[in-house]
């Protein structure tokens, strides 16, 4: 595959040698034979624009490095895991990956809701190149990984969704992957399945697989990754330790967000057999003491937190919202049951904070749909707090003082120092 | 090339969970299940033999026979080339998330079709002992009429799966097209009776009337087959196969992105 042999390294898993990808956006997607025919008449006017998704990237990254992908939606991310999975090919440049590729893009893209749980796996096996044989083997491991001795015979359509990703994650590490490709997936689920995909995660790690980490979720990667490459607009603009480029990546996102009012859309799928494709945000707004709708705060200020959600008319879901620095350590969650909807009516939540806590970093409040019966997070809306911020620590906590009285040193003899105690009241 | 082949080599099992995968949804909510495979031509056959003995009558001997051997490969045909044009969009999801040779999807829904018409040919043969046709070491020549129509098959399968990527409205066309070419196909008369001077035209340009001219000639007349004029259909459902294939390569980075 590769010409450009001069870079080639052989203790490198994955090579990206000057590579780019172009996108055509058609303005009128000519998809229908009457929009072909009327493209070819209008030859002077020309509606394709392209754009490079990714444009002249070179990177190298070692056998069993563990690699934490950031970067704004639209940077390129998912671009470049495509490329790397062989799902798209690059429109100039040489890309080499050496090894077996999985891509955990989506937990159980390929399962049949008609199948049983058994036929999926051995589907999702000769996807992956699997022979009947070697996926015989590998059966029994991931049904007790995914806990599913009793359903397996079971069309997967009846699965709750849990069962559905537990099926998936388990089809997927055991595939035996030299290069594993993951966007976003370790996100969904409740905390116990979280903590076996972390553990299965490692347990890869420790066997030497590369793994290719994507993630919006800045502890995941501190805690996963050895290294951390930051895209934008579809370049590397930086790369190496991952402190240094989730800093990197703070900067970017304040620079950027600061010049825009724009909410920024997480890209969490919605599931297979989740009911509620329709609910979600239709509009987020953080408001000052009067009710302005802005970004920048004082410390010390009042905020008001204004969601509105267009419903779905089925079962209840659940508000999630919380706090975080820009580089991603959590600092609040406060959940919020939301009777049902009719289906497309609208439900406005207000929360309000009577004093903003921080004082020296913005804050990213991120608001999520939680759908609690089937485990899934529907829609995510994220918001920058720009904070007039004041150098010292960064929390502000509510305290008070008192003396708790004071004993003078009157025994001598045993030379013993006064004791001192403080008692620290709080609220 | 040779690193092509092998690929599709290491992934032969996908075709057949894909073909089992096909058969068994299929199936799976019907009460008959498979048996409905068996049942639709013998109920075709009866409708067809109903119209033309009774409604317009004709000359062909033994028509339920005739009929059913053009309504087999016409049906392989048929149901191959629809669900085939459909097959990448239908596993869209997949092809955005995996790789794995593409090529495959149209394959093989061409093949579990092909499972399909494997299985009515035991139908086929009772009905012949039923209307004590005669049987002749000639049937042995079954597999290559199989080998031809299934090139052709995929060829057209490839082809069309992968212009259904590019043009969505392939479908509603496709619809129209295969009744055009049900009716211009012999499977229900015969061109020798009806028009005996279009015949050779029809065999030249529809590869379809070929292939079931033969089958009916082992089958139906029990004849020695025709070795030159299979040779000539072969080569042309040949051309078709490897025309298919390049075309869908050819559209084969640009899936990723259309789909």
């Amino acid at each position: 595959m590769s010409q450009q042999t001069a870079t080639h390294n052989p203790t490198n898993a994955i090579e990206f040698d000057n590579v780019s990808r172009e996108f055509t956006i058609n303005h009128e997607r000519s998809e229908s034979l009457q929009d072909w025919f009327i493209n070819r008449f209008r030859r002077g006017k020309q509606t394709n624009e392209t754009f490079w998704a990714l444009k002249d990237v070179s990177f190298g990254i070692r056998r069993g490095e563990t690699v934490g992908l950031v970067g704004r939606n639209g940077a390129g991310k998912s671009t470049m895991l495509k490329l790397i999975t062989g799902i798209l090919e690059p429109s100039s440049g040489a890309v080499r990956a050496a090894g077996r590729t999985y891509a955990m893009l989506e937990l159980g893209a390929g399962f049949h809701p008609e199948l049983s749980g058994r036929d999926n796996i051995y589907l999702n096996g000769s996807i992956y190149g699997f022979g009947r044989k070697a996926m015989r083997r590998k059966f029994e491991d991931i049904v007790a990984f995914a806990e599913l001795e009793r359903f397996i015979d079971t069309p997967v359509k009846h699965y709750s969704s849990g069962m559905f990703m537990r099926l998936g994650f388990a089809t997927a590490i055991n595939m035996d992957p030299e290069i594993l490709v993951i966007d976003e997936v370790l996100s969904v689920g409740d905390v116990a399945f979280q903590r076996r995909c972390n553990d299965a995660i490692r347990g890869l790690q420790d066997k030497g697989v590369t793994i290719i980490f994507v993630s919006h979720s800045s502890e995941q990667i501190r805690e996963f990754c050895h290294r951390a490459l930051l895209l934008s607009g579809g370049g590397v603009i930086a790369d190496g330790e991952v402190e240094d480029v989730l800093t990197e990546y703070a900067r970017l996102q304040l620079r950027e967000g600061a010049s825009s009012d724009e909410t920024v859309r997480g890209n969490v799928e919605v599931l297979p057999g989740s009911d509620h494709a329709h609910a979600q945000f239709a509009s987020a707004f953080l408001r000052d003491a009067h009710g302005l709708a802005t970004q920048h705060f004082a410390p010390g200020a009042p905020l008001t937190v204004e969601l509105t959600t267009i419903g779905d008319g089925h079962s209840p879901l659940e508000l999630v919202l919380r706090w975080r620095t820009p580089l991603g350590l959590l600092l609040f969650e406060g959940r919020r049951a939301l009777p049902p909807v009719v289906e497309g009516g609208t439900r406005g939540v207000t929360c309000y904070f009577p004093a903003l806590p921080i004082q020296s970093d913005d804050v990213i409040i991120e608001a999520l749909l939680f759908d609690p019966a089937n485990n899934v997070i529907i829609d995510t809306e994220e918001l920058h707090l720009h904070l007039d911020a004041v150098p010292g620590p960064l929390l502000q906590i509510e305290h008070s003082w008192a003396d708790s009285g004071t004993r003078q040193a009157t025994h001598a003899t045993n030379g013993q120092a006064a004791s001192l105690a403080i008692g620290v009241g709080g609220k | 090339m040779v690193a092509r082949a092998q690929e599709l080599i290491a992934y032969r099992s996908l075709v057949r969970n894909l073909v089992t995968k096909d058969l068994k949804v299929r199936y799976k909510n019907s009460v008959l299940g498979f048996l409905w495979s068996l049942l639709n031509p013998l109920l075709m056959m009866l409708v067809y033999t109903l119209v033309f003995t009774r409604i317009f009558p004709t000359n062909v001997k033994n028509y339920e026979i005739f009929v059913f051997i053009g309504l087999l490969p016409w049906n392989w045909c048929a149901r191959s080339i629809s669900s085939a044009a459909t097959s990448l969009l239908d596993n869209s999801t997949i092809i955005k998330k995996v790789y794995f040779p593409r090529v495959l999807l149209p394959v093989s829904t061409v093949v579990s079709e092909a499972v399909n018409f494997l299985l009515a040919l035991p139908i086929l043969f009772l009905l012949m002992a039923v209307f004590q046709m005669k049987f002749t070491p000639w049937i042995a020549y079954l597999p290559v009429l199989f080998i031809i129509q299934a090139m052709l098959l995929i060829g057209l399968g490839l082809f069309l799966a992968g212009l259904n990527v590019i043009f969505r409205d392939i479908g509603v066309i496709l619809e129209v097209l295969v009744l055009a070419w049900f009716f211009l196909t012999p499977v229900f008369y015969d061109i020798q009776e009806t028009y005996p001077d279009a015949a050779a035209w029809v065999y030249r340009c529809n590869p379809m009337a070929s292939i079931i001219r033969q089958y009916r000639t082992i089958l139906y007349n029990g004849s020695s087959p025709d070795i030159l004029f299979d040779l000539r259909a072969g080569a042309t459902c040949f051309a078709i196969l490897v025309l298919g294939y390049l075309f869908f390569t050819s559209l084969n980075r640009r899936l990723g992105e259309h789909l």
